[in-house]
């Protein structure tokens, strides 16, 4: 991504979070993850994540894409996976097995860019963005492609307000 | 062909959506890598909302 791109008004927030597959038990608080197994997507910024929470003792391991790091979990290679809640949500979808723990990190947004010149596009789009989520159907497409639990994992991650939007 | 170069962002490792078009020819989707369902829904409807055809 360089300088010649504008991006959009958030299209999904996210944080860091830890996804375990049962039976390993849920990681329930950082604390947990201290001395465990953790895969991280590689030039994700989970790693620095790790040290910033002072997860202690933890051997990380880095992954080039999601699906080689849930290869690594289904196998045991790794006690729990440090991804995106974006992406931890698919995964969720895929495996019901799959556990989604403590979240870490700070929020960050899920925008679309376009290149800066094209003003007209980037308005027309945001504006488009904008209208969708304030209309019912927003809801019915959020849990229809990242599943049932999404607004709770919102919440917990502490990414909606009072009414529930994010 | 004018590359209105739609991509989306801030995920490393999160595929490129380019959307290409000008006055004449249609809109046009080009995914490079696989672009999830969410994106595909938004963007779809985002072109057609335009105007143009996919």
């Amino acid at each position: 991504m360089t300088a010649d791109l504008a991006t959009s008004h958030e299209v999904f927030p996210s944080r860091l979070v830890a996804v375990t597959r049962r039976p390993h038990a849920r990681v329930a608080a950082i604390e947990a993850l201290r001395g465990s197994r953790v895969g991280v997507l590689r030039s994700s910024r989970a790693m620095a994540a790790v040290h910033d929470s002072k997860i202690s003792g933890a051997e990380v391991s880095e992954y080039a894409g999601l699906q080689a790091a849930l290869s690594a979990l289904r196998d045991t290679t790794v006690d729990a996976l440090l991804i995106e809640l974006p992406e931890g949500l698919l995964a969720l979808h895929d495996d019901a097995l799959l556990e989604l723990g403590v979240f870490l990190g700070t929020r960050r947004s899920y925008v679309y860019a376009v290149r800066s010149r094209d003003r007209a596009l980037l308005a027309a789009l945001n504006a488009y963005l904008q209208s969708l989520r304030s209309t019912p159907s927003w809801t019915a497409i959020v849990v229809r492609h990242f599943g049932p639990v999404t607004f709770e994992a919102l919440s917990r991650a502490h990414l909606t307000d009072e009414a529930g939007y994010y | 062909m004018r590359v209105l170069a739609l991509v989306s962002a801030l995920f490393v490792g999160c595929p490129s959506v380019a959307v290409s078009g000008n006055e004449r020819a249609p809109l046009r989707v080009a995914v490079e890598g696989p672009m999830s369902a969410f994106d595909a829904a938004l963007l779809t409807t985002f072109a057609k909302t335009r105007g143009r055809a996919l």
